[in-house]
């Protein structure tokens, strides 16, 4: 069974209007209904997506708070839970999965937004690998290169942390891996401060967690193939 | 006219010699006098001798006592991580789980070293500049302490989810709140300096702001027997202001760098001081040159405003901005004269 424009179009406002009221429980089974019917494939690229990709700009316009955020990235939390247990999920993760390291540069422990970029990589298919917080750019960088992650998305909360970045910019460079690691940064210091990405030698950030996966789809397009 | 006259003049909104400024430099006097901020953190004396060259050298017009909120959240349990050359901040929250909270407790003042440190660097200051200049001491909001206890995803799943529990929470910060505030102006601060981003919409949804955390403010400030200052909390306050004007208690709001003074006192109106709108932590990268511009900027905008104060505004200004950029802010506002 597949949904028309309207089902799909009706399916999303009602989806938002349940992320904006934070009736987390509510969305999730609303989801999970459209799911039985069409595939969770569907229900997730369909509704899901675009309606995180909506949230995601309402949110960087700041008409959308970070709680709104938070709720949008429990509620895709939670469906994942029940996609990974259906015999679909399986067969289309393991076509999807490129790997990329996540981590809270050394000395910042502000997680929230790490946990929250996560959450919505993996609703795309990025098989992701979570280091944690307070960890050395030395560390990110071999990890990506042990994994032969072409992406590492580093976070820091503050100026004063997120200037430790420059190490990871400095780990990438010194070991000739510009051009097959790419940098994404984030947190909240960039919304305020954007130019900072430039300074700490990003080579993207996104002003969002639900934009996360299109910044890191851009982001892999400009690897070169070696 | 003295930093306390003019402050205080300036909140009643009478003339002034100048305008009040306000460097938010708690760290920046480490810095002055070359201390180790594990020890600058720790030692009251040692805060005061960086607070005695923030005068000599910056001349403030109001000083605060630690910009340090994971202190207190330490008391309630938290681990903090110390830096070589910024604030401390939350490493391991007291809690990560919403049984715990049956667990935790309102700490008594005397009783965990960094209150006491606080305290008493409180005090230092009170006797070092009594009648001089007006002492600001800084206390996390009741709605925002509870991120440092529990972390900020915690906090926010509590708010949005769990309202026995946030009320729960909510009993415990504000009763400390209260209790460390009113010791705070009981031993001489003149105001409370309220950092609060968490009642911001840009964080919380705006129905939890409005119906859960506002009224929480204003019940809880109603109690404190002094002045208060609310400040942004990093966040924008513009358009949440409506929803703080007439908290208990409020002499003034501190905005943030992008709010427009003009706009706020469209919805404050003019019997409530302001503050800001000095960049702080950009203050560590820009020229004396620009710097003079913001300055001249912000002293033009504000010359007929009878009550505005020149702070800077969002996190304390960073360990190793050059002092010739804080100096020209001073020369320019003595140059307004």
């Amino acid at each position: 069974m597949i949904m028309n424009y309207i089902e799909i179009t009706q399916n999303r406002i009602i989806l938002i209007n349940k992320i904006i009221e934070a009736r987390r429980a509510e969305a999730v089974d609303f989801i999970r209904n459209i799911a039985e019917k069409v595939g969770y494939l569907n229900a997730i690229n369909q509704v899901l997506e675009p309606v995180l990709i909506e949230i995601g700009e309402m949110w960087s316009a700041e008409k959308l708070s970070l709680a709104q955020g938070y709720v949008a990235a429990k509620i895709t939390e939670d469906l994942l839970l029940y996609a990974v247990e259906t015999k679909e999920w399986q067969v289309i993760a393991a076509d999807r999965h490129t790997p990329v390291v996540l981590a809270n540069i050394e000395d910042d422990f502000h997680s929230l937004g790490r946990k929250m970029v996560s959450t919505f990589l993996q609703a795309s298919g990025w098989e992701v690998i979570d280091m944690g917080n307070d960890v050395t750019a030395h560390d990110i960088v071999d990890k990506a290169i042990e994994l032969q992650a072409p992406l590492i998305g580093v976070s820091a909360m503050m100026y004063t942390t997120a200037l430790n970045i420059k190490k990871v910019r400095q780990e990438i460079d010194s070991r000739n891996l510009q051009h097959k690691i790419k940098l994404a940064v984030g947190g909240a210091i960039f919304k305020v401060r954007p130019e900072l990405v430039h300074e700490v030698g990003g080579d993207g950030t996104c002003t969002s967690a639900t934009q996360a996966p299109q910044l890191f789809s851009k982001l892999l397009k400009t690897i070169k193939t070696i | 006219m003295l930093p306390i006259e003019r402050v205080f003049h300036c909140l009643q909104g009478k003339p002034t010699d100048r305008v009040p400024y306000a460097p938010l430099a708690t760290l920046y006097g480490a810095r002055l006098i070359s201390c180790h901020l594990n020890e600058y953190y720790a030692n009251p004396q040692k805060y005061l001798k960086g607070q005695i060259a923030v005068v000599d050298k910056l001349e403030p017009d109001i000083l605060f006592t630690p910009f340090a909120l994971v202190m207190e959240a330490e008391a309630f349990g938290s681990k903090a991580v110390y830096f070589e050359k910024n604030p401390p901040n939350l490493k391991i929250p007291a809690i990560v789980s919403l049984a715990d909270i049956d667990n935790l407790s309102v700490p008594e003042l005397e009783n965990h070293p960094r209150l006491v440190y606080l305290l008493e660097s409180t005090k230092l200051l009170v006797e070092q500049y009594k009648n001089q200049i007006p002492i600001a001491a800084i206390v996390s909001s009741p709605t925002d302490l509870p991120a440092l206890i529990m972390g900020i995803e915690n906090w926010i799943d509590t708010l949005l989810f769990h309202p026995e529990e946030t009320r729960q929470m909510l009993e415990l910060t504000s009763s400390f709140f209260v209790k460390f505030s009113n010791t705070l102006l009981s031993i001489g601060a003149s105001f409370i300096f309220t950092p609060a981003s968490f009642s911001n919409s840009t964080i919380i949804t705006q129905q939890i702001a409005k119906n859960v955390l506002i009224p929480e403010l204003r019940s809880q400030y109603a109690k404190i027997n002094g002045p208060i200052v609310f400040h942004h909390g990093g966040e924008r306050l513009l358009p949440f202001l409506e929803f703080f004007h007439n908290l208990p208690n409020v002499v003034s709001f501190v905005l943030d760098p992008r709010d427009s003074f003009d706009e706020a006192r469209m919805i404050i109106g003019n019997n409530i001081a302001i503050m800001g709108n000095i960049n702080g932590p950009l203050l560590l990268k820009a020229n004396p040159k620009t710097i003079e511009g913001w300055v001249l900027k912000l002293l033009e905008n504000r010359k007929n405003d009878s009550k505005y104060i020149m702070t800077t505004s969002n996190a304390d200004i960073p360990y190793d901005t050059p002092l010739k950029n804080l100096n020209i802010i001073t020369e320019t506002i003595r140059k307004y004269e």
